[in-house]
Protein backbone atom coordinates (compact mmCIF):
# COMPACT_ATOMS: atom_id res chain seq x y z
CA UNK A 1 0.00 0.00 0.00
CA UNK A 2 1.61 3.32 -1.24
CA UNK A 3 2.10 5.70 1.69
CA UNK A 4 0.18 8.60 0.85
CA UNK A 5 -2.96 6.54 0.39
CA UNK A 6 -2.05 4.78 3.87
CA UNK A 7 -2.37 9.24 5.17
CA UNK A 8 -4.99 9.74 3.19
CA UNK A 9 -6.93 6.62 4.76
CA UNK A 10 -5.60 8.00 8.33
CA UNK A 11 -6.92 11.33 7.60
CA UNK A 12 -10.35 10.03 6.54
CA UNK A 13 -10.43 8.13 9.59
CA UNK A 14 -9.71 10.93 11.71
CA UNK A 15 -12.10 12.93 10.36
CA UNK A 16 -15.17 10.10 10.78
CA UNK A 17 -13.97 9.65 14.55
CA UNK A 18 -13.78 13.52 15.16
CA UNK A 19 -17.32 13.62 13.56
CA UNK A 20 -18.92 10.28 15.40
CA UNK A 21 -16.99 12.14 18.71
CA UNK A 22 -18.97 15.46 18.01
CA UNK A 23 -22.08 13.80 17.14
CA UNK A 24 -22.33 12.02 20.29
CA UNK A 25 -20.73 13.84 22.96
CA UNK A 26 -23.01 17.07 21.43
CA UNK A 27 -25.97 14.84 22.05
CA UNK A 28 -25.08 14.65 25.79
CA UNK A 29 -24.48 18.06 25.75
CA UNK A 30 -27.41 19.28 25.45
CA UNK A 31 -29.23 16.66 27.53
CA UNK A 32 -26.90 18.97 30.52
CA UNK A 33 -29.01 22.34 30.45
CA UNK A 34 -31.02 22.12 33.82
CA UNK A 35 -33.93 24.02 32.98
CA UNK A 36 -36.64 24.24 35.11
CA UNK A 37 -40.12 25.63 32.95
CA UNK A 38 -42.54 26.99 35.93
CA UNK A 39 -45.62 28.26 35.23
CA UNK A 40 -45.30 31.98 36.21
CA UNK A 41 -46.39 33.85 33.28
CA UNK A 42 -50.27 32.80 34.75
CA UNK A 43 -49.72 35.26 37.54
CA UNK A 44 -50.63 38.12 35.16
CA UNK A 45 -53.61 39.12 34.72
CA UNK A 46 -55.05 39.83 30.59
CA UNK A 47 -55.57 43.43 29.52
CA UNK A 48 -59.15 44.89 29.71
CA UNK A 49 -58.91 48.56 28.89
CA UNK A 50 -62.44 50.21 27.81
CA UNK A 51 -61.68 51.29 24.07
CA UNK A 52 -64.87 52.61 23.52
CA UNK A 53 -65.95 55.71 25.67
CA UNK A 54 -69.34 56.90 25.72
CA UNK A 55 -69.86 59.76 23.70
CA UNK A 56 -69.37 63.83 25.10
CA UNK A 57 -72.45 65.04 25.97
CA UNK A 58 -74.52 67.44 23.83
CA UNK A 59 -73.10 70.55 23.54
CA UNK A 60 -75.44 73.27 23.18
CA UNK A 61 -76.97 75.48 26.25
CA UNK A 62 -80.75 73.76 25.88
CA UNK A 63 -81.38 73.71 29.76
CA UNK A 64 -84.39 71.93 29.69
CA UNK A 65 -85.16 68.91 31.60
CA UNK A 66 -84.81 66.50 28.43
CA UNK A 67 -81.57 68.18 27.80
CA UNK A 68 -80.03 67.84 30.88
CA UNK A 69 -81.66 64.36 31.20
CA UNK A 70 -79.55 62.96 28.10
CA UNK A 71 -76.04 64.64 29.68
CA UNK A 72 -76.75 63.18 32.18
CA UNK A 73 -77.09 59.85 30.89
CA UNK A 74 -74.07 59.87 28.86
CA UNK A 75 -72.10 61.20 32.17
CA UNK A 76 -73.33 58.22 33.74
CA UNK A 77 -71.92 56.15 30.76
CA UNK A 78 -68.62 58.06 31.34
CA UNK A 79 -68.42 57.13 35.09
CA UNK A 80 -68.75 53.87 34.47
CA UNK A 81 -66.01 53.80 32.32
CA UNK A 82 -64.61 55.84 34.79
CA UNK A 83 -65.24 53.34 37.45
CA UNK A 84 -63.51 50.22 34.54
CA UNK A 85 -60.48 52.28 34.16
CA UNK A 86 -59.24 52.71 37.66
CA UNK A 87 -59.83 48.81 38.60
CA UNK A 88 -57.46 48.53 35.85
CA UNK A 89 -55.01 51.23 37.07
CA UNK A 90 -55.73 48.65 40.56
CA UNK A 91 -54.79 45.69 39.01
CA UNK A 92 -52.16 47.19 37.05
CA UNK A 93 -50.14 47.86 40.17
CA UNK A 94 -51.13 44.43 41.32
CA UNK A 95 -49.45 43.04 38.63
CA UNK A 96 -46.37 44.96 38.59
CA UNK A 97 -44.45 42.47 40.42
CA UNK A 98 -43.15 40.28 37.66
CA UNK A 99 -41.96 36.72 38.34
CA UNK A 100 -39.23 35.52 36.36
CA UNK A 101 -39.66 33.18 33.86
CA UNK A 102 -37.56 30.57 34.81
CA UNK B 1 6.69 1.47 9.23
CA UNK B 2 6.44 0.74 13.11
CA UNK B 3 6.22 4.10 14.06
CA UNK B 4 4.08 5.54 11.16
CA UNK B 5 1.63 2.96 12.60
CA UNK B 6 2.34 4.04 15.61
CA UNK B 7 1.32 7.80 14.97
CA UNK B 8 -1.56 7.24 12.74
CA UNK B 9 -3.24 5.20 16.12
CA UNK B 10 -2.24 8.01 18.53
CA UNK B 11 -3.64 10.87 16.01
CA UNK B 12 -6.47 8.73 15.47
CA UNK B 13 -6.65 8.73 19.71
CA UNK B 14 -5.91 12.15 20.22
CA UNK B 15 -8.80 13.19 17.52
CA UNK B 16 -11.28 11.36 19.41
CA UNK B 17 -10.43 12.48 22.78
CA UNK B 18 -9.64 15.85 21.59
CA UNK B 19 -13.62 16.31 20.50
CA UNK B 20 -15.01 14.34 22.91
CA UNK B 21 -13.15 17.25 25.25
CA UNK B 22 -14.04 20.24 22.67
CA UNK B 23 -18.12 19.04 23.49
CA UNK B 24 -18.40 17.59 26.57
CA UNK B 25 -17.59 20.90 27.80
CA UNK B 26 -21.22 21.67 27.77
CA UNK B 27 -21.19 19.08 30.58
CA UNK B 28 -23.00 15.50 29.79
CA UNK B 29 -25.35 12.88 30.97
CA UNK B 30 -27.23 10.29 29.22
CA UNK B 31 -28.89 9.71 26.08
CA UNK B 32 -32.60 9.32 26.96
CA UNK B 33 -32.10 12.50 29.04
CA UNK B 34 -30.61 14.53 26.09
CA UNK B 35 -34.02 14.21 24.51
CA UNK B 36 -35.89 15.36 27.99
CA UNK B 37 -33.68 18.20 27.90
CA UNK B 38 -34.15 19.49 24.52
CA UNK B 39 -38.10 19.04 24.77
CA UNK B 40 -37.03 21.59 28.01
CA UNK B 41 -35.26 24.03 25.30
CA UNK B 42 -38.46 23.32 22.98
CA UNK B 43 -40.90 24.62 26.23
CA UNK B 44 -39.01 27.78 27.28
CA UNK B 45 -39.14 29.10 24.01
CA UNK B 46 -42.33 28.48 23.83
CA UNK B 47 -42.75 30.06 27.34
CA UNK B 48 -40.42 32.71 26.01
CA UNK B 49 -42.64 33.23 22.72
CA UNK B 50 -46.28 33.34 25.22
CA UNK B 51 -44.57 35.95 27.62
CA UNK B 52 -43.52 38.36 24.86
CA UNK B 53 -46.69 37.95 22.86
CA UNK B 54 -48.87 38.61 26.11
CA UNK B 55 -46.70 41.69 26.83
CA UNK B 56 -47.00 42.76 23.19
CA UNK B 57 -50.52 42.41 23.06
CA UNK B 58 -51.07 44.55 26.16
CA UNK B 59 -49.35 47.11 24.79
CA UNK B 60 -50.51 47.10 21.56
CA UNK B 61 -53.99 47.52 23.29
CA UNK B 62 -52.60 50.48 25.74
CA UNK B 63 -51.56 52.52 22.88
CA UNK B 64 -54.96 52.02 21.16
CA UNK B 65 -56.23 53.30 24.26
CA UNK B 66 -53.82 56.32 24.64
CA UNK B 67 -54.42 57.11 20.89
CA UNK B 68 -58.33 57.44 22.22
CA UNK B 69 -57.47 59.55 24.89
CA UNK B 70 -59.30 63.12 24.15
CA UNK B 71 -57.77 65.88 26.53
CA UNK B 72 -54.10 64.83 27.74
CA UNK B 73 -52.06 66.75 25.58
CA UNK B 74 -50.53 65.85 22.53
CA UNK B 75 -46.92 65.76 23.64
CA UNK B 76 -47.89 63.44 26.56
CA UNK B 77 -49.66 61.30 24.15
CA UNK B 78 -46.84 61.31 22.13
CA UNK B 79 -44.19 60.58 24.92
CA UNK B 80 -45.90 57.34 26.03
CA UNK B 81 -46.78 56.58 22.26
CA UNK B 82 -43.40 56.33 21.44
CA UNK B 83 -41.99 54.50 25.07
CA UNK B 84 -44.48 52.20 23.85
CA UNK B 85 -43.26 51.54 20.53
CA UNK B 86 -39.67 51.11 21.91
CA UNK B 87 -40.52 48.28 24.25
CA UNK B 88 -42.70 46.77 21.33
CA UNK B 89 -39.54 46.54 19.26
CA UNK B 90 -37.36 45.53 21.90
CA UNK B 91 -39.29 42.76 22.23
CA UNK B 92 -39.77 41.89 18.89
CA UNK B 93 -35.99 42.43 18.48
CA UNK B 94 -35.80 39.82 21.67
CA UNK B 95 -38.10 37.45 20.18
CA UNK B 96 -36.18 36.66 17.58
CA UNK B 97 -32.86 36.14 19.23
CA UNK B 98 -34.65 33.72 21.74
CA UNK B 99 -35.74 31.70 18.59
CA UNK B 100 -32.44 31.57 17.46
CA UNK B 101 -30.93 30.74 20.35
CA UNK B 102 -28.79 27.57 20.59
CA UNK B 103 -26.80 27.73 24.04
CA UNK B 104 -29.65 26.81 26.90
CA UNK B 105 -27.56 28.90 28.88
CA UNK B 106 -28.09 32.32 26.99
CA UNK B 107 -31.62 31.28 26.28
CA UNK B 108 -32.39 30.82 29.87
CA UNK B 109 -30.89 34.50 30.48
CA UNK B 110 -32.94 35.98 27.44
CA UNK B 111 -36.23 34.67 28.86
CA UNK B 112 -35.46 35.73 32.13
CA UNK B 113 -34.51 39.19 30.63
CA UNK B 114 -38.39 39.21 29.43
CA UNK B 115 -39.20 40.36 32.98
CA UNK B 116 -36.11 41.74 34.07
CA UNK B 117 -35.36 43.97 30.99
CA UNK B 118 -38.29 45.45 30.15
CA UNK B 119 -40.78 46.16 32.45
CA UNK B 120 -43.65 46.20 30.87
CA UNK B 121 -46.26 44.88 33.48
CA UNK B 122 -44.13 46.99 36.27
CA UNK B 123 -43.91 50.46 34.66
CA UNK B 124 -45.33 50.68 30.94
CA UNK B 125 -49.09 49.74 31.45
CA UNK B 126 -49.65 51.25 34.83
CA UNK B 127 -48.09 54.50 33.71
CA UNK B 128 -50.10 54.26 30.24
CA UNK B 129 -53.22 53.16 32.65
CA UNK B 130 -52.91 56.03 34.83
CA UNK B 131 -52.69 58.62 32.06
CA UNK B 132 -55.87 57.45 30.28
CA UNK B 133 -58.03 57.23 33.32
CA UNK B 134 -56.65 61.01 33.95
CA UNK B 135 -58.05 61.45 30.94
CA UNK B 136 -61.29 60.04 31.89
CA UNK B 137 -61.30 62.38 34.76
CA UNK B 138 -60.64 65.42 32.51
CA UNK B 139 -63.21 64.35 30.14
CA UNK B 140 -66.31 63.78 32.48
CA UNK B 141 -64.97 67.08 34.28
CA UNK B 142 -65.78 68.92 30.90
CA UNK B 143 -68.85 67.47 30.33
CA UNK B 144 -70.08 68.00 34.14
CA UNK B 145 -68.91 71.94 33.45
CA UNK B 146 -70.94 71.65 30.79
CA UNK B 147 -74.22 70.66 32.78
CA UNK B 148 -73.33 73.49 35.56
CA UNK B 149 -73.64 75.86 33.14
CA UNK B 150 -77.45 74.96 31.89
CA UNK B 151 -78.08 74.58 35.77
CA UNK B 152 -76.70 77.81 36.24
CA UNK B 153 -78.90 79.22 33.47
CA UNK B 154 -82.20 77.76 35.63
CA UNK B 155 -81.10 78.76 38.86
CA UNK B 156 -81.11 82.33 37.58
CA UNK B 157 -84.42 81.90 36.58
CA UNK B 158 -85.68 80.53 39.57
CA UNK B 159 -83.80 83.95 41.14
CA UNK B 160 -84.87 86.34 39.32
CA UNK B 161 -88.85 84.49 39.75
CA UNK B 162 -87.85 85.39 43.44
CA UNK B 163 -87.61 81.62 44.29
CA UNK B 164 -85.37 80.71 47.44
CA UNK B 165 -82.29 79.22 45.44
CA UNK B 166 -79.91 79.56 49.12
CA UNK B 167 -79.43 75.15 49.37
CA UNK B 168 -78.95 75.24 45.80
CA UNK B 169 -76.26 77.46 46.03
CA UNK B 170 -74.56 75.67 48.47
CA UNK B 171 -74.53 72.57 45.89
CA UNK B 172 -73.45 74.72 43.14
CA UNK B 173 -70.93 75.73 45.17
CA UNK B 174 -69.68 72.10 46.09
CA UNK B 175 -70.63 70.83 42.52
CA UNK B 176 -67.94 73.44 41.32
CA UNK B 177 -65.42 72.82 43.63
CA UNK B 178 -65.66 68.77 43.24
CA UNK B 179 -65.33 69.22 39.62
CA UNK B 180 -61.86 71.68 40.27
CA UNK B 181 -60.58 68.77 42.27
CA UNK B 182 -60.82 66.35 39.64
CA UNK B 183 -59.70 68.17 37.30
CA UNK B 184 -56.21 69.49 40.02
CA UNK B 185 -56.12 65.10 40.54
CA UNK B 186 -56.01 64.08 37.39
CA UNK B 187 -53.09 66.84 36.81
CA UNK B 188 -50.98 65.20 39.64
CA UNK B 189 -51.75 61.62 38.31
CA UNK B 190 -50.17 62.66 35.13
CA UNK B 191 -47.44 64.78 36.35
CA UNK B 192 -46.32 62.22 38.86
CA UNK B 193 -46.23 59.13 36.55
CA UNK B 194 -45.76 60.66 32.72
CA UNK B 195 -42.11 60.69 33.00
CA UNK B 196 -40.61 57.48 34.80
CA UNK B 197 -38.45 55.41 33.05
CA UNK B 198 -37.41 51.64 33.62
CA UNK B 199 -35.38 50.92 36.48
CA UNK B 200 -33.05 47.84 34.77
CA UNK B 201 -32.64 46.76 37.64
CA UNK B 202 -31.82 49.96 40.00
CA UNK B 203 -33.55 48.73 43.11
CA UNK B 204 -33.85 52.94 44.10
CA UNK B 205 -35.40 53.81 41.15
CA UNK B 206 -37.62 50.81 41.22
CA UNK B 207 -38.91 51.95 44.54
CA UNK B 208 -39.48 55.21 43.39
CA UNK B 209 -41.39 54.06 40.47
CA UNK B 210 -43.47 52.10 42.85
CA UNK B 211 -44.04 54.81 45.04
CA UNK B 212 -45.30 57.53 42.25
CA UNK B 213 -47.60 55.18 40.45
CA UNK B 214 -49.41 54.42 43.44
CA UNK B 215 -49.38 57.93 44.58
CA UNK B 216 -50.90 58.45 41.21
CA UNK B 217 -53.96 56.00 41.63
CA UNK B 218 -54.54 57.79 44.98
CA UNK B 219 -54.84 60.68 42.85
CA UNK B 220 -57.16 59.06 40.54
CA UNK B 221 -59.25 57.42 43.77
CA UNK B 222 -59.68 60.87 44.78
CA UNK B 223 -60.45 62.43 41.41
CA UNK B 224 -62.97 59.25 40.91
CA UNK B 225 -64.71 60.53 43.96
CA UNK B 226 -64.81 64.16 43.67
CA UNK B 227 -66.89 63.13 40.20
CA UNK B 228 -69.18 60.75 41.78
CA UNK B 229 -69.98 63.60 44.40
CA UNK B 230 -70.60 66.32 41.76
CA UNK B 231 -73.03 63.77 40.38
CA UNK B 232 -74.78 63.64 43.35
CA UNK B 233 -74.84 67.20 43.49
CA UNK B 234 -76.33 67.61 40.15
CA UNK B 235 -78.90 65.04 41.00
CA UNK B 236 -79.80 67.25 44.25
CA UNK B 237 -79.83 70.69 42.20
CA UNK B 238 -82.34 69.27 39.47
CA UNK B 239 -84.67 68.05 41.42
CA UNK B 240 -84.64 71.03 43.36
CA UNK B 241 -85.46 73.29 40.09
CA UNK B 242 -87.69 71.28 39.30
CA UNK B 243 -89.50 71.79 41.90
CA UNK B 244 -89.74 75.17 41.05
CA UNK B 245 -92.05 74.12 38.27
CA UNK B 246 -90.83 77.20 36.30
CA UNK B 247 -90.09 77.22 32.31
CA UNK B 248 -87.17 75.96 30.63
CA UNK B 249 -84.64 77.73 28.17
CA UNK B 250 -85.55 76.38 24.47
CA UNK B 251 -82.63 74.89 22.95
CA UNK B 252 -79.83 76.61 21.60
CA UNK B 253 -77.15 74.92 19.71
CA UNK B 254 -73.58 75.96 20.33
CA UNK B 255 -71.85 74.37 17.34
Amino acid sequence: MPTNLKIISAIIIVVVLVLLGWWYFGMRGVATAPIVATSTEATTTPIELPINPAPDINSSTDSSDTAIDQDLSAIDAQLKNLGTDSTSVDQSLKDQVEAPIN
Amino acid sequence: MKIKSLTIVISLLLAFVLSAASVSAQTATSGPEAKVATAAVTRLIERGDKALANRIDALNQLNARIQEMKLVTEANKASISAQIQTQITGLNALKQKINADTDPVVLKEDVKSITGGFRIFALVIPQGRIIAVADRLNTIAGDLTAVMAKLQTRLNVAQAAGKDITSITVLMTDLNAKITDARTQAEAAVARSVNLTPDNGDKTIMASNKEALTKSRDDIKVGHQDLVTARQDVTKILKALKAFKLPTASSTPAN
